[in-house]
């Protein structure tokens, strides 16, 4: 479902680029659970971002199901990324000035779903993730496992086909961190493609492939 | 989505609750000045548009047709009317002809000076469109005793019974019969009047079918829309069958012409009528005004939306991850913005309420908020959202093209949008505003407290003017003289030909030995009481006095500039003989001179001046010795009625008069210290955005700056000086503008005030003043900020 050909990322400081990702070739398949693991500054979260149509490449070609990504313009970027992809963050990244209820909410609003379906989509989710209780709770409310929870009910809400998921459980202790890993493996279970970024050895087993990055280039 | 955005704007209102404060607070106060003067202009622009096909009536006008000092005259005699449309029947419809005047009304017990009492032809009613509430439109005027008085009038004589079929009296001889009320009301006209008569009364009189006797105005309504141009061009025809030997024998020819109805009130080229004008400049420079005041405030909300909404960029990269698009997020902001720009707008229509009032009583209007109009409402509507898109777009475009990727990487700190010089002279040049305006305050004060400490050389104190303005009271001035002298409470009184400050009349006078030669004085009438009641100083010679009867003939006295203009001493002076050409046959002797005083204004120097006594009164003077004032005015208003029998007692103390001379001077005062008010809540505004927006963005740097030791003193030193240049350029460029425009202010005045220094340095002060603290409190907010959490990365 993803192809990337020969794609290169890199910033231009006057006569000086500096490379974040370097000739990357990498196919995808739907269904798979994929880490991507790097130290720090390796292009990670470049190579997420990428794959979430949130950051274009410098160079190169970015298939998504079989549709060229990087000829598109914006606009297209946002509608397929509306439809198709579900992001998670480290620090959770939940509006702070919208409740549960609403934070879920915001997504469906963008696509435009009818009011009373919205409101059954999100009942939904907060039964299915426990979370009824906490429904008009703001964020600031709500540990960090909590937040996390929400923020990836928010990312699934639309039933994306792919997850991406930025070192989802590095804010977070470790039961609280094996919660939140156990939840993607169940949504891969379910037929999700997740795509995670992860410094930890452990997080990593729980997909079926890792990808290693180092200094912009795919470790073979 | 609407309510979910809605719910965002409150939310985030409460949560910035000062900055919302000053944002919507700032909003409001350009909007409320925006109303007020839009109320004002949409009143002054109302003129005479309520009447039935306003396009086709005109009012005609005769054209001096001097190319030197050209100007136009409103008033035309009565023939005019029936000969233009005797002689052009295509082209006039109708005439009418309107005639201002005034009088003494008397109804049972109630009796007024009227200013407004105006006769009409008895088509009146039918050409112009003032609504009638009672009478009706053909028949109100149709007797030569006929009255018709306005709803207000009628109330102030009857109360809420029907005034119709009363009779009133006027000037104590001529009866009229009250046919009906008009309303004036909301409606604006150059005539403006209170009562109505009908014009048949006054032609009666043989002046009245005299050519040259021109009293009224006379108004045409036009057949057709061409007419204007063809009666333009038959009109020196029509001058030279009426005038044509006339204006040979004078040699001298007289023009002319029509104007619009809608043109008259801002018509000033129009030196002589008695119609209601208006003045078009102002209505210009308040429109700018207006616009400006709007503007600046949009713009400044905009730059303190930007830069509260720095820290809400995290907000607008997680909606763009969560599926929103550039314009879901303009929208958003876009329609927070109007969530302010209504909320201002409630407000500042609260704050008009307030305002109104003393707007209405400064400018002597009566405007009102129509809350029932329809169209008023929707415009609000639109306004509200003008607004809200000028004052929201930019924020919203500038947060609609952050990158979320970068945004989430570290905190919202990247936020950034171009160089801010055009905010930068944006503040400077509300601040030069500001500057002007606080100059221009204290330079107009000084000069106001100048004028009223100045020692005019006579006593404006404790002394109540009446006006000689009937025969009775006239003719038994000596009488009133005599009973008010035996009271306790007065010291003097005196009767003149114009009070100090008042008029003074240009006569031409003959010197003995000087030949044939006429020298031009100001003249002063008066009784022997004059020069003591106002305690002018005789300095060569003595004053007028009863003891000798020859003074009320023979004698005279000059001025100091008079005797110095005449090249003569004081000394030398006295004994003189000189001919008051204009009134007299005989010569006088100066018997005194006294001391200069100021008998016109301060704006004035003072010329020659001429006193002599002569029974030619328009004011009488009671000079009081301070002691129970209210019981004395009493008393006087007692022998008022005792020799003025059935005239209203109307008075007016000198010191107030004469400060009303200095009315326009007054009024500016009024404006520059409420505009400078204005202009520096706006300039501060303007700086705090400017301020809060590069906190915001130094905030990365303040907190390096910090960990590296720098102490909380020096970074508000740091943020505090980049501001502060602003406000010295600010002055540099203010004060040569305001030393031009204040000197062109006093050069107005004859004995004025120096521009000081010590003015400039004061509203240098006080800017300075203000704009540190504006940014002291940001400065000091910024530099206490813990630097962990500014420079902390996730």
């Amino acid at each position: 479902m993803i192809k990337l050909v020969n794609l290169d990322k890199y910033y231009k400081n006057k006569f000086i680029k500096t490379y974040v990702l370097r000739n990357i070739n990498l196919e995808i398949n739907e269904g798979e659970f994929v880490s991507i693991m790097g130290p720090s500054g390796s292009g990670k979260s470049t190579l997420l971002h990428i794959l979430g149509m949130l950051d274009s490449p410098s160079e190169g070609e970015y298939y998504f199901f079989n549709e060229p990504v990087h000829k598109m313009s914006e606009r297209q970027h946002s509608e397929l990324h509306k439809n198709h992809i579900g992001f998670v963050f480290q620090s959770y990244h939940l509006i702070d000035e919208l409740t549960v209820f609403e934070n879920l909410e915001t997504p469906l609003l963008y696509q435009k779903v009818k009011s009373s379906e919205r409101k059954a989509m999100v009942a939904d989710m907060l039964d299915r993730f426990k979370m009824v209780a906490k429904k008009d709770l703001f964020p600031n409310q709500l540990s960090g496992g909590q937040q996390q929870l929400v923020a990836i009910a928010r990312a699934i809400i639309s039933n994306p086909k792919i997850i991406l998921a930025d070192e989802p459980t590095g804010n977070l202790h470790t039961n609280q961190g094996k919660e939140i890993m156990d939840t993607l493996k169940k949504l891969n279970d379910e037929g999700k493609t997740i795509i995670q970024v992860t410094h930890s050895e452990e997080n990593a087993k729980y997909g079926n492939r890792i990808i290693n990055l180092m200094d912009g280039w795919i470790e073979k | 989505m609407f309510l979910n955005y809605l719910k965002i704007a409150l939310r985030n209102l409460a949560k910035n609750k000062l900055y919302s404060f000053i944002n919507i607070s700032g909003l409001a106060f350009g909007i409320t000045c925006f109303l007020l003067i839009s109320i004002y202009l949409n009143n002054e622009l109302s003129y005479d548009n309520f009447h039935n096909e306003p396009e086709k009536i005109f009012r005609i006008l005769r054209d001096n047709e001097d190319p030197d000092n050209h100007y136009l005259i409103g008033y035309t005699s009565g023939p005019y009317a029936n000969a233009l449309k005797n002689d052009y029947p295509s082209y006039i419809q109708s005439v009418t002809r309107v005639m201002a005047n005034d009088g003494v009304v008397d109804y049972k017990d109630k009796t007024f000076r009227e200013e407004r009492f105006f006769f009409a032809d008895s088509n009146f009613f039918e050409f112009f469109n003032f609504p009638l509430l009672i009478g009706d439109k053909k028949s109100v005027l149709t007797d030569a005793n006929n009255v018709i008085i306005s709803k207000e009038t009628a109330k102030k004589y009857f109360g809420d019974a029907n005034p119709v079929g009363e009779v009133i009296t006027v000037d104590k001889e001529m009866q009229f019969k009250i046919t009906g009320v008009f309303d004036n009301n909301n409606l604006n006209s150059h005539l403006k009047f209170d009562f109505l008569g009908s014009l048949l009364l006054i032609e009666k009189y043989r002046w009245f079918s005299g050519w040259w006797n021109n009293a009224l105005s006379t108004y045409i309504k036009v057949s057709n829309l061409n007419a204007e141009q063809k009666l333009k061009e038959l009109f020196p025809g029509f001058m030279d069958k009426y005038f044509g030997e006339d204006f040979k024998r004078i040699g001298n020819k007289i023009g002319l012409t029509i104007e619009p109805l809608e043109d008259i009130y801002f018509n000033n080229q129009t030196q002589f009528d008695f119609a209601d004008h208006g003045n078009k400049t102002s209505v210009y420079i308040f429109s700018v005004i207006a616009f400006f005041i709007l503007f600046i405030a949009c713009i400044n909300f905009m730059n303190l939306s930007i830069a509260v909404s720095a820290g809400r960029s995290k907000e607008v990269g997680l909606r763009k991850v969560i599926g929103a698009e550039k314009k879901n997020i303009a929208y958003q902001f876009i329609g927070e913005a109007i969530v302010y720009s209504s909320i201002a707008f409630v407000i500042s229509i609260l704050l008009l309420e307030i305002i109104l009032p003393y707007f209405n009583s400064f400018i002597g209007k009566t405007l009102f908020i129509n809350y029932g109009n329809i169209g008023l409402a929707l415009a609000s509507l639109i306004f509200i959202i003008i607004v809200g898109i000028t004052a929201g777009g930019y924020p919203a475009f500038v947060l609609s093209t952050v990158q979320p990727a970068k945004i989430l990487k570290d905190d919202g700190a990247s936020f950034k949008s171009g160089k801010s010089i055009l905010r930068r002279i944006l503040v400077v040049t509300q601040f030069a505003i500001s500057i002007i305006l606080i100059i221009g305050t204290i330079l107009i004060t000084k000069q106001m407290n100048y004028l009223s400490d100045a020692n005019l050389g006579f006593n404006k104190e404790q002394v109540v003017l009446l006006n000689v303005d009937n025969g009775t009271f006239r003719k038994n001035i000596p009488r009133f003289k005599e009973i008010l002298e035996r009271e306790s409470g007065v010291k003097s009184v005196t009767a003149m030909s114009g009070e100090p400050g008042g008029f003074h009349d240009n006569y031409a006078f003959k010197i003995e030995d000087k030949g044939e030669e006429y020298v031009r004085m100001r003249i002063l009438l008066c009784d022997e009481d004059y020069l003591k009641t106002f305690g002018i100083k005789v300095i060569e010679g003595r004053d007028f006095s009863e003891d000798f009867v020859t003074d009320q003939s023979e004698a005279m006295i000059l001025n100091e500039t008079a005797v110095k203009s005449l090249g003569w001493t004081p000394q030398t002076a006295v004994g003189k003989l000189i001919l008051i050409n204009f009134i007299e046959t005989t010569y006088r002797r100066v018997i005194g001179v006294v001391e200069d005083y100021n008998f016109t204004s301060l704006k004035n120097k003072i010329e020659p001046l001429a006193i002599a006594v002569r029974g030619d009164f328009r004011k009488a003077a009671v000079k009081l010795n301070g002691d129970d004032v209210k019981g004395t005015l009493k008393t006087i208003e007692k022998a008022y009625a005792s020799v003025s029998p059935g005239y209203p007692f109307e008075y007016e103390f000198l010191d107030e008069s004469f400060d009303k001379l200095y009315k326009s001077e007054h009024d500016a005062q009024i404006l520059f210290r409420n505009f400078s008010v204005t202009a520096i809540l706006i300039a501060c505004l303007g700086l705090l955005g400017l301020v809060m927006y590069s906190a915001e963005l130094k905030r990365k740097e303040i907190g390096i700056r910090k960990v590296l030791g720098a102490s909380v003193a020096g970074i508000v030193a740091l943020i505090t000086k980049e501001f502060l240049i602003l406000v010295v350029i600010a002055n540099f460029i203010a004060w040569p503008i305001s030393y031009y425009f204040m000197n062109e202010w006093l050069s107005d005045f004859a004995y004025k005030i120096n521009i000081g220094l010590e003015s400039f340095l004061i509203s240098a002060l006080i800017a300075f003043a203000i704009a540190v603290i504006t940014i002291g409190f940001q400065a000091i907010k910024a530099a206490l900020a813990n630097p962990v959490k500014s420079i902390k990365y996730e």
